[in-house]
């Protein structure tokens, strides 16, 4: 357990450290991170590599009277009981129904599986630091704390990287 | 030498630390009786040998693995050792307190490396160099006051010179020298054992004397003799420190080829031993195969090889045992839950084919198949149960060690007595209860018993009393615990609940003696005055009860001010697998542990009658609360309760409550495994279980239904208590 608190707080770190360096363009380009980018609704969203430990299609949900909202339920993943998070209530995408492409990505957090269903999976992604933009004050409230950075490879090319750590802070703790 | 290890496979590696973990408890339960001993009087030099050779055998295993921090530790540790038990050093309750905490750091390291996967993981740890400070921080003082305590002790008792031939002196190892020179200087009276063992059963017979010789004295050394002429015995003349006198060592050996003769000062005790020429020798000694004498050249050389040859053989494992790791039993407990489901199929199989074809031979042959098929597993069933299952003793050693090391930090003295500890319990259990138990006998010793002065003047002994108690009570552990302080003021309580905001004025007047007690559970309450290092910061007794009751379990307290407080912890034996009712509540399926179920009924709407917003049914003259399963979970189903409902009676403890289901599959028996904190807001499921084609079932958590349907939880905060702390 202690192993993966430090793991999500030295990638917070990273990311601060990059979201810090975007201001600093003589330290840029030093490093890279590596991302597991998703669609929610029409917009990409990327977490932490390091994180997933799986991706894997959706099997049979089993619903939890009585938890919160956005907990869409618990999946038996190679035979553990994985909790499965609605991603998009979480990030305030619209709700449609659940596309063929959904996912679920498998993430550990604090030693405990947890399952994050996406619409779709894209691809892995490499966002080096003067692609890495802090987060821009666009979302209000709580989910602005959710968002890590935002990564702009490119002029139409946005993909918003969530801060799991804040999500599972906010949510759980 | 890290480096020729670093191939070491992780199974090598759990090995290590499982076997270090084991030398680590067992480090700790004997400094715990050299701790008890010490307050008695003196400490069992045995013990303290056992620990020095514990310690050297975690040195040479953390060597060979490269776990460098564990290795430093134990080399330093193991030198401190040696000059206690050689009586360079006192032994005091301070030094006592480092070995303490060197064992409290090993196991740290251990942890740090078993979650790592990685040796060097706990390399920077800076607590190690610091403990080794401590070790030689006093070390040069005491060494040069012992030596002055040995010429004057000389002068006062017998010098090993006066009793023993140079012969004799010159084959002992320094530890023996110096143990022999103690006895002396307390005037134990010293004696011969002479007797004869057969060659071919030395080793137990050896080991069947020293059994018995042990309580009536201290064995210096064995020598070997030469006297007796039969080819295939060999003569042992044991050199004994007597405690008591001649008769009890008699009585000791009564049975036994054994004379007994005692020691007295020799008639040419004042020439100088060495140049002694004609003494007559009490011993002769003969020299087998290793000489002995060479030894004694070097009795420092001699006893280091002895010690590495004992380490060489304690590597290799003893006992008919192995280790497993309980993740292993639980994939088997899965494959057994996956058979379970197979015989229910086959069995439903059966009885189809019955109905279809009536009674052919191929039906009853599958029939009889299939109940075979049902026992065996049932066998196997209770084959890995009793794997899981282990004695709460070593749980119970640790608190131990913890009680010692609080009770000093506060300056209490605490007789803590421990009883039950041979019951056994699922291994998991085992691993969750011991925080919540820590922290409710930390509570007991901080807030529960009082200072010396208060205690004196309530006409209380001074020392106080921690029982911790267990026993099995049918499908269940009862574990208490109980102290003799100052018990939980209630008026206090309130008061701190109402100030935290955890229930308001009016609700803190309408309580029960038994509501206000479990005031006590909720989160941010705490009685104590002062926040001490050790409790009192009011989170957890809520945590405590939510990690038992994720056990399945439940926590009660009772409490008499003036007089002391008892914990009572009641729990399933095994969370691994249990029988369980399979039910249809609003179109899903869940299940309900089958012990918490007195009975199923059918019960007709029109038998329900409202009691202040409650429904009810009447069963044989008793007032019976209704939960409607599909309100409680929020998907109320419309309609009145239909042919197929059932109610289920379930109780706990004096709680009854019937819970309203939609139909009843059957009965199954299901691996239980557990939600995530994630869904730590679910609190009315114990965990879900596999069914079959990867599909869940939610096992229902009775007592928090009862609980929560009833309950102070849900009216007073919301029903939101367990979403407490988790830090």
């Amino acid at each position: 357990m202690t192993a993966a608190i430090e793991r999500r707080a030295e990638l917070a770190d990273v990311l601060t450290r990059f979201a810090d360096r975007s201001d600093d363009p003589q330290r840029a380009g030093v490093d890279e991170i590596g991302a597991i980018c998703f669609t929610l609704g029409d917009e990409e969203f990327g977490v932490d590599l390091n994180l997933v430990r799986q991706i894997v299609k959706p099997p049979p949900l089993t619903w939890v009277p009585r938890a919160e909202p956005d907990i869409l339920g618990v999946v038996s993943i190679r035979g553990s009981v994985v909790t499965l998070l609605d991603l998009r209530q979480v990030m305030g995408v619209e709700p449609t129904n659940w596309p063929r492409m959904a996912r679920i990505l498998i993430v550990e957090l604090e030693g405990e599986p947890l399952g994050l269903l996406v619409d779709s999976v894209t691809h892995v992604r490499s966002f080096t630091a003067e692609m890495l933009e802090r987060e821009p004050g666009l979302l209000g409230g709580s989910r602005g704390d959710f968002v890590a950075c935002v990564a702009r490879p490119g002029p139409d090319d946005v993909v918003t990287i969530i801060d799991l750590d804040a999500v599972i802070e906010q949510r759980f703790r | 030498m890290g480096d020729g290890n670093k191939g070491a496979g992780p199974k090598a590696l759990q090995e290590f630390l499982s076997e270090a973990q084991d030398i680590t408890e067992n480090l700790g339960n004997n400094l715990m009786t050299i701790d008890a001993a010490l307050k008695e009087g003196e400490p069992d030099p045995d013990q303290v040998n056992e620990v020095f050779r514990g310690m050297h055998t975690l040195k040479s295993l953390s060597g060979m693995f490269g776990v460098k921090p564990l290795s430093r530790l134990a080399h330093s540790e193991e030198s401190l050792l040696e000059e206690i038990r050689l009586g360079r050093r006192p032994l005091d309750v301070g030094l006592l307190d480092i070995l303490f905490e060197s064992v409290e750091l090993i196991t740290k390291i251990l942890g740090i490396v078993g979650e790592s996967s990685d040796v060097s993981a706990a390399d920077g740890l800076s607590r190690v160099d610091e403990l080794i400070e401590r070790f030689g921080g006093t070390k040069e003082e005491p060494q040069q006051d012992l030596g002055g305590s040995f010429a004057s002790s000389a002068q006062r008792a017998h010098a090993p010179e006066e009793l023993l031939p140079p012969e004799v002196l010159e084959v002992l190892t320094e530890y023996e020298e110096h143990r022999l020179r103690t006895n002396l200087e307390r005037g134990t009276q010293l004696c011969y054992v002479h007797t004869r063992f057969d060659l071919s059963s030395i080793d137990v017979d050896l080991e069947s004397i020293k059994h018995k010789l042990k309580p009536v004295g201290e064995i210096i050394t064995y020598l070997p003799s030469t006297e007796g002429d039969e080819p295939d015995k060999l003569a042992i003349n044991v050199i004994l420190a007597l405690f008591g006198d001649k008769r009890s060592l008699e009585e000791a050996l009564e049975g036994l080829d054994a004379q007994i003769e005692r020691i007295e000062p020799r008639a040419d005790s004042s020439v100088p031993p060495r140049v002694s020429g004609d003494s007559v020798p009490a011993v002769e000694v003969m020299s087998l195969e290793p000489e002995p004498q060479e030894g004694a050249e070097d009795s420092r050389e001699e006893l280091a090889q002895r010690e590495s040859s004992e380490a060489l053989v304690s590597l290799r494992s003893v006992s008919q045992t192995v280790r497993v790791d309980i993740r292993k039993l639980d994939r088997l407990m899965n494959v057994v839950g996956e058979l379970a489901i197979v015989r229910s199929a086959i069995g439903r199989i059966s009885e189809e084919l019955r109905a279809l074809s009536g009674r052919s031979d191929l039906s009853i042959e599958l029939h009889r198949i299939n109940s075979g098929f049902d026992r065996r597993l049932a066998e196997l069933r209770e084959g890995i149960l009793e794997v899981r299952m282990v004695p709460l003793g070593q749980m119970f050693d640790r608190l131990a060690r913890m009680v010692r090391k609080v009770s000093r930090e506060l300056s209490k003295d605490i007789h803590f007595v421990m009883s039950g500890t041979d019951t056994e319990v699922d291994k998991l259990i085992i691993e969750e209860l011991s925080d919540p138990l820590m922290h409710i006998i930390r509570n007991a010793i901080d807030h529960g018993v009082e200072g010396a002065e208060v205690r004196r003047s309530a006409g209380k002994p001074e020392r106080g009393t921690v029982a911790l108690t267990a026993y099995q009570k049918g499908n269940h552990v009862v574990i208490e615990v109980e102290d003799d302080g100052g018990g939980i003021d209630l008026e206090r309580l309130v008061e701190v609940a109402i100030a935290r905001g955890a229930i308001t004025e009016e609700q803190g007047e309408g309580l029960s003696q038994r509501e206000l007690m479990n005031l006590i559970f909720l989160p941010g309450v705490s009685t104590a005055r002062t926040t001490t290092e050790i409790s009192g910061r009011g989170v957890g007794m809520d945590v405590v009860k939510n990690n038992i009751a994720s056990l399945g379990g439940v926590i009660e307290v009772q409490s008499e001010v003036g007089i002391g407080s008892k914990m009572t912890i009641t729990l399933p034996v095994t969370l691994a697998i249990i029988p369980a009712l399979l039910v249809v509540v609003a179109g899903n399926t869940y299940a309900v542990p089958l012990n918490t179920i007195a009975e199923a009924l059918f019960v007709s709407e029109h038998l329900v009658r409202t009691i202040m917003a409650t429904e009810t049914v009447v069963l044989r003259g008793q007032t019976l609360p209704l939960v409607r399963l599909d309100e409680f979970f929020g998907v109320p189903r419309p309609g009145k309760i239909g042919d197929d409902s059932r109610v289920l009676v379930a109780s706990l403890g004096q709680k009854r409550i019937g819970l309203v289901v939609d139909a009843l599959i059957g009965q199954q028996d299901v691996v239980i495994k557990p939600l995530g904190r994630s869904l730590s807001s679910a609190d009315c499921f114990s965990g879900a279980t596999d069914i079959g084609k990867e599909q869940l079932v939610l096992v229902l958590d009775t007592a928090a239904v009862i609980e929560d349907g009833r309950g102070l939880a849900e009216t007073k905060v919301d029903g939101r208590t367990s979403a407490g702390e988790w830090a």
